[in-house]
């Protein structure tokens, strides 16, 4: 396949082109309205640029999509293309491939619900008399005894949870307040620990007067 | 009173040829080749051949304790204002062998004071309460020969005449340099060379400064002792300080110093003084190095030195304050915890007390 344009039924190569004929295709083809007087004498002259310039005028209304017919409702409706498939179903079962689908693949066609039913040995058994059985309603006191036991079990899950609840949270109480106190002792621990009594020596310009100070006796003789 | 201030015009002379000989000692110790520790060569250069004749620290422990002898003697007193008082004193000892043997320290008078005289009075009446101490701590004594032995060295610097004996001159050097310098007394003595029995005391601190003086006038080495005079201050001398607490009636609030704490320094004597006037009863510590001392004094029943003054407890409550007084003669340190009032107490110059003072400070908070 060649993608080379013909002119007059004979293949056209970049040779054949003139140099009017590509100045044509390189500017006249986005140009409709080609200005210059040269090129458009030469696309009157020229058949090959005259018959691209009518097809790029006519071909923008061929391609557009405005055109496209509309469906007809018939094709929408279910039973339609219900015939439709049959058709082609029964079209296909003459022909030479349906031949060979029906033997190779033979479909069998559903038991019907009135054809199935339950073996009369199953029937017949002390489980299919109870199942087949309508079981008699429970008696007033019988439903009072069960709603009873029922309310009783209720409540008293209900007193058990109660009481689960106060013991964790009492056991909660106890070992918070253990904590609280063994934090609050470590903390007084480590208080004295860590923060030893701070002890400063001031200075006094005159010796105090001291009932008994060896010193002051040996140097100055000195007593209260 | 003028005699008194002659002997203050008279002193300073008398101080300076001292401290001359001490500043030839410190400068001099090398070249002069007398350095000796614990024995030294007799004057004249010739050794002695009797062990209770050579001059040694052991010797001058010995020698009082092997002597009777009777002195009087003039004792200096200074006011760390520059005054001086000279008192006149009697020491006749009973030699026993042992380092408290009888003895009797009189006050015989005041320098240029008339007997009659308050201040005459005064000093008689000190001397009636604290003459023991006097004699005890008041006078150069070897407390523990081992620890002085380790702790000083004994200079010889000759031949001296002292109350009409002949008598060795002497200087007790410490050893021991204290992290910031020497921080005890230098000692000048002049020594009997008969019996070792000190004739002349001078105590200098570091910067050669006399803080005590002690001046035989006469000395016998017979004694005649007599009936001592019954001290109004009771002292009595317990062998520890469990011993000294349960006598006390175990009062709340005494401690224990931690001896650990005092480097070079030993426990050395428990007393418990009474008081006459108010029967008051105060615990007497003693640490030396062998001849330096201090003192650790507990007061039961006292109450708050501060309790008068404004409080200067920190934010957190938790300051605790001692009061100290320092000159060049003596340091006192005060605190009070518990109602016990605690006193640490020594020579101006022993900068360690501060800190064995805030150690039982301590100690007594913790209690």
């Amino acid at each position: 396949m060649s993608s080379e344009p013909e002119r007059d039924g004979r293949r056209l190569t970049r040779q054949s082109l003139t140099r009017q004929c590509r100045a044509f295709l390189r500017q006249g083809m986005d140009d409709l309205a080609v200005t210059d007087s040269s090129l458009r004498e030469h696309i009157a002259n020229c058949e090959f640029c005259s018959a691209r310039s009518a097809a790029r005028i006519r071909l923008p209304a061929a391609l557009s999509l405005g055109s496209v017919p509309v469906a007809p409702p018939q094709l929408h409706s279910a039973p339609f293309l219900d015939e439709i498939r049959a058709r082609i179903v029964e079209t296909s079962e003459a022909t030479q491939i349906g031949r060979l689908l029906s033997v190779g693949m033979p479909v069998a066609p559903p038991l019907a619900v009135e054809d199935a039913c339950w073996p009369s040995a199953l029937l017949e058994s002390d489980l299919g008399r109870r199942t087949m059985a309508v079981p008699h309603p429970a008696d007033g006191p019988t439903w009072d005894r069960v709603k009873a036991s029922v309310l009783e079990d209720v409540t008293s899950q209900r007193a058990h949870r109660s009481r689960q609840q106060a013991a964790l949270r009492n056991r909660g109480r106890t070992l918070a307040g253990v904590a609280v106190a063994a934090i609050i002792c470590g903390w007084l621990v480590s208080e004295r620990a860590q923060s030893p009594p701070e002890i400063v020596i001031t200075d006094v310009v005159s010796m105090p007067n001291l009932e008994f100070s060896p010193m002051t006796l040996l140097r100055r003789g000195e007593q209260r | 009173m003028l005699s008194a201030i002659s002997n203050q015009r008279r002193s300073p002379r008398i101080h300076l040829q001292f401290a001359g000989t001490l500043c030839a000692l410190v400068f001099g110790l090398a070249s002069f080749g007398h350095a000796q520790r614990g024995v030294s060569a007799a004057p004249g250069g010739s050794p002695q051949s009797s062990p209770s004749t050579v001059l040694s620290i052991a010797a001058l422990e010995q020698g009082p304790r092997a002597n009777d002898h009777t002195i009087v003697q003039l004792r200096r007193f200074f006011d760390g204002r520059g005054g001086v008082v000279t008192v006149r004193e009697e020491l006749r000892v009973d030699a026993n062998g042992t380092g408290s043997p009888p003895h009797v320290l009189s006050f015989l008078g005041v320098e240029g004071e008339l007997p009659a005289s308050p201040l005459s009075q005064k000093w008689a009446q000190t001397y009636g309460r604290h003459s023991g101490l006097f004699y005890r701590h008041g006078c150069f004594h070897i407390h523990d020969l081992v620890k002085a032995q380790q702790n000083y060295t004994l200079h010889n610097f000759g031949v001296v005449v002292r109350a009409g004996r002949t008598a060795h001159r002497i200087v007790i050097f410490p050893n021991q340099i204290f992290p910031n310098g020497l921080d005890k007394a230098i000692w000048l003595l002049e020594v009997d060379t008969a019996t070792f029995v000190p004739l002349y005391t001078a105590e200098y601190d570091p910067r050669f400064r006399l803080l005590s003086e002690i001046e035989a006038v006469t000395f016998s080495p017979t004694v005649q002792l007599g009936a001592p005079s019954p001290s109004l201050m009771v002292v009595t001398p317990q062998p520890s300080f469990a011993a000294a607490k349960a006598f006390m009636g175990d009062p709340a609030g005494v401690i224990e110093p931690s001896s650990t704490l005092v480097g070079e320094y030993g426990l050395q004597s428990v007393d418990v003084a009474i008081n006459p006037l108010n029967n008051r009863q105060s615990l007497t510590l003693c640490y030396t190095d062998g001849v330096d001392e201090f003192f650790v004094v507990q007061s039961p029943g006292t109450s708050d030195f501060f309790a008068g003054l404004p409080t200067n407890k920190s934010a957190t409550g938790n300051t605790n304050t001692i009061a100290r007084y320092r000159d060049a003669s003596m340091t006192v340190l005060l605190f009070w915890d518990d109602t016990v009032g605690f006193q640490v107490t020594g020579r101006g110059s022993l900068a360690r007390l501060d800190n064995f003072a805030k150690s039982i400070y301590a100690q007594a908070l913790s209690q």
